[in-house]
């Protein structure tokens, strides 16, 4: 971690748990640089994870209130405590297992009450923590512990799904877009309401490592030739393409 | 109980509620201000009252996706600083288990009402059943004590729900209101007192999740209060630091929050006894059955049958005590319940004369005449 | 009045039977006495045998459920027959001979034309529960008539109380002849 940005994690922290060239470490940093442009008090926020790797992003190494919860249930829980405590500012960061498959219905129905929440979902397309099982945004043919002989079913586009859900501010970008993921981070919580950025986030130990991309840099190269800008798709790319960008509240 | 006077939510004076109005109105009088809940049979009117009462004392209510969702934003407002609850019945209360879990583990107080139905499963969803009593104790995960309590009135639900948020602040504990269909649905005549006692939050200095006092009950900082709170339902340490590699760190943490529970038994168990005085015969009863129960042993009284009744008000932790000292001068213990005979098998672990068991499961109420028979075939 | 009361209110779902118990529940509340009310829920208070149970007591009700009614008002053929066993011996009870033949027991009976009444005045079947209250009321004197239209007042759907006070009132009038004609 970067000095500038030392303030922001707990004294007690030496480490982040993550492996080499996990894109959650740098989200990590992401988050933090938005909060630091902002200005923002980390004791007026709070930030609710749930269980997974992503879920260790602000647990324990954010210096602020933090409520490390359920494995899916992160949003019930930081509904719960936004409207108790509407001063509160409330951040949700969590993986794309937790958020969007085992929690997928909390996160569509927080977005359709539009609860003053920013939802960060770090999607790696797979179940990192336990081991490389296929998640609802692991790609159609890809391999996971659990779909030996290829996915046999489409993921989720994250970014449409809670577009359709009603939240106020939809984005993607990946990891490797550092500049572009804080900037939207920040629009994200400077909205009011509901507000979700999807952060693609490779996981080189348990998706690349199953799909032949065995080095994290080749992962990261991997990534950013996948990813299109929105702005310059044309609607004819593959399932296998990343569009990236705004795509509500812009 | 309790150690602020307060006004309750309605002026004292004599009212005419349902149970589950009740449960609305004592929450409110504890200072309940935060209600997440899911509908379900027969304990929606309670949602249905805090919905409509809540704003009135600036309190929040949300009705949520599922149940899972309820006791997750219970709890999440609870450790915003609220005094929060849900109610549900028996798939709801499934539902909640890990959650109730979280709170047991993360010492976040709150109070989960079951409203028991005939189970298992949908079972007969308007019938009145008491079948979720093991799952109280059980019903999560690993190693845990909860706080049971069992109403057996309208007014009980009132009290005994008030009971709940204190016993909940004060030991940082989920609390079982195990209510029954019965009781729920039955209106009576109670009596709101001009003043309640109610227990508050402890958020003052020192490590919020441990001590090796043996009180054993953490202050509680809440979040904005600028303590950069650091809560995990993994094993931590007294700060909230993730441990879970540490031997020492889960075995003080699950033994104090067993400690904490055991050490106070006192403050938490109450009984009532009636006609026990020189009783041969005893029945032990809980709940809606222990109406009937009080009616029979009435009833054997009269007729010079020396009967009497040990009512549990408190059911986990269980009253083992108690119910051992009486049973040494019984000659015949009897107990009656709406389950497969959940807490006689408590009570067969200490019972010092025979016990004799009766349980009905056809989702209706055991009849004083069942009770009366019993007793008598026993002593014949 | 006895230390405790035991009425039962029947008929079939629709009629009003479990208002009319919660009604007769919150005017015992304010003429001082305890009050339980147990009332048939779900199914059956759509049934062709709903009930409503309302024990009042000037002690403290050990057993909130009706044993043997003391008092039976009743508004269907079915729903007397299948309560007619639980009947206290000299009891009292209150039929509407529009739905009610009753047979010869040892009981106190009083016929009251509510259905009628309540067609003739509001041309709906539907206040012939209230009718049947304002006969109780006057019939035995354990509620006070104050009490009992304070009581719809304050509980009944706003928007038929002033019906309902009437239904009352008519009750109170019909019982006053029966009770001229025993
Ligand atoms: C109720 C429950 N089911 C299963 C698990 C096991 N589990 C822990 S993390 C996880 C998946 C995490 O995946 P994701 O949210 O995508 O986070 P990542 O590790 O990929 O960052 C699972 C299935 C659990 N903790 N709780
Ligand atoms: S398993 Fe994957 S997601 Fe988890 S820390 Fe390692 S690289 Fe990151
Ligand atoms: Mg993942």
């Amino acid at each position: 971690m970067t000095r500038a940005l030392r303030g922001y994690i707990r004294p007690e922290i030496e480490h982040t748990p993550f492996c080499p060239g996990c894109g959650h470490g740098s989200l990590m940093g992401t988050i933090l640089r938005a909060i630091d442009d902002l200005n923002w008090d980390m004791d007026e926020m709070l930030f609710v994870s749930g269980i997974g790797c992503a879920g260790w992003i602000p647990s324990p190494h954010f210096n602020a209130d933090t409520l490390h919860t359920l494995h899916g249930r992160a949003i019930a829980f930081a509904t719960g405590a936004k409207l108790f405590n509407p001063a509160l500012k409330v951040m949700v960061i969590g993986g794309d297992g937790d958020l969007t498959s085992i929690g997928g219905n909390h996160l569509i129905h927080a977005a359709r009450r539009d609860i003053d929440l920013t939802v960060v979902c770090a999607n790696n397309m797979i179940y990192g923590m336990t081991g490389g099982q296929a998640a609802s945004t692991t790609p159609l043919g890809c391999t996971s512990a659990t779909t030996p002989a290829g996915n046999p079913y489409r993921p989720f586009d994250l970014c449409k799904l809670l577009e359709g859900a009603g939240a106020r501010y939809v984005a993607r970008f990946a990891v490797t877009q550092p500049v572009e993921l804080r900037e939207s981070i920040k629009k994200a919580l400077t909205i009011e309401g509901f507000t979700f950025v999807e952060a693609v986030s490779p996981c080189p130990t348990q998706f690349g490592r199953r799909n032949k991309i065995d080095q994290a840099a080749d992962m990261i190269r991997t990534l950013q030739a996948h990813c299109v800008p929105r702005e310059r798709a044309t609607g004819k790319e593959g399932p296998d393409m990343i569009i990236t960008g705004e795509f509500v509240g812009a | 109980m309790g150690d602020r006077r307060v006004k309750p939510s309605l002026p004292e004076g004599r009212y005419f509620f349902s149970g589950n109005e009740a449960v609305a109105e004592g929450a409110l009088s504890a200072g309940c201000r935060f209600y997440g809940g899911y509908p379900i049979t027969p304990s929606s009117e309670i949602m249905e009252r805090m919905a409509a009462r809540l704003p009135e004392f600036d309190g929040v209510f949300i009705q949520m996706e599922d149940e899972i969702a309820s006791i997750a934003s219970v709890i999440g407002a609870s450790w915003a600083g609220a005094k929060a609850m849900t109610a549900t019945s028996g798939p709801g209360f499934s539902l909640m288990q890990e959650g109730i879990g979280y709170a047991a583990f993360t010492e976040a107080p709150c109070v989960v009402v079951d409203i028991q139905r005939a189970g298992p499963s949908t079972g007969q969803a308007t019938k009145v059943g008491s079948g979720d009593l093991m799952q109280a104790k059980w019903g999560s995960h690993g190693d845990y004590l909860p706080i049971a309590l069992s109403p057996w009135s309208v007014q009980e639900m009132f009290d005994l729900t008030i009971r709940a948020f204190n016993l909940a602040e004060r030991f940082r504990t989920p609390v079982f209101l195990m209510g029954e269909e019965a009781t729920a649905h039955l209106r009576e005549s109670i009596r709101v007192p001009g003043e309640i006692a109610v227990s508050e939050r402890n958020r003052g200095e020192g490590p919020p999740f441990g001590t090796d006092e043996p009180d054993g009950v953490p202050p509680m900082p809440v979040f904005g209060d600028g303590r950069k709170l650091l809560v995990t339902g993994s094993t931590h340490d007294q700060e909230g630091f993730r441990k879970t590699d540490d031997p020492e760190t889960h075995r003080r943490l699950v033994e104090r929050l067993h400690k904490k529970i055991l050490n106070h038994q006192d403050e938490i168990i109450q009984t009532e006894a009636y006609h026990l005085k020189g009783a041969e015969v005893g029945i032990i009863a809980y709940g809606f059955t222990a109406r009937s129960a009080l009616f029979a042993v009435q009833r054997l009284r009269k007729a010079g049958v020396a009967a009497g009744l040990l009512r549990l008000q408190t059911l986990w932790p269980f009253p083992y005590d108690v119910v051992e000292s009486l049973t040494r001068s019984l000659k015949h213990c009897l107990t009656f319940e709406m389950n497969m005979g959940q807490i006689s098998g408590e009570i067969q672990k200490v019972c010092r004369c025979p016990l004799h068991v009766t349980t009905q499961v056809n989702g209706t109420i055991i009849s004083p005449a069942t009770m009366e028979t019993k007793v008598r075939e026993v002593l014949s | 009045m006895r230390e405790i009361t035991q009425i039962r209110l029947a008929g079939f779902g629709g009629q009003g039977i479990v208002l009319a118990g919660m009604l007769l529940g919150f005017a015992g509340v304010r003429e001082g006495l305890e009050v339980a009310n147990a009332n048939s829920y779900g199914a059956q208070a759509r049934g062709s045998a709903c009930k409503a149970e309302v024990i009042l007591g000037r002690k403290s009700i050990v057993f909130p459920h009706v044993l043997t009614s003391d008092i039976l008002i009743v508004l269907s053929q079915e729903a007397y027959k299948l309560f007619l066993p639980d009947m206290a011996d000299g009891g009292t009870i209150l039929f509407d001979p529009y739905h009610v033949t009753p047979g010869k027991t040892p009981h106190t009976f009083h016929g009251i034309p509510a259905t009628q009444t309540a067609l003739k005045t509001f041309r709906t079947p539907q206040p012939a529960n209230i009718v049947m209250l304002g006969a109780f009321t006057e019939l035995t004197g354990i509620i006070s008539e104050a009490n009992m239209t304070a009581a719809i007042r304050e509980n009944a759907p706003p928007r038929f109380v002033d019906a309902n006070l009437k239904a009352l009132a008519l009750g109170i009038d019909l019982a006053k002849k029966t009770k001229g004609a025993s």
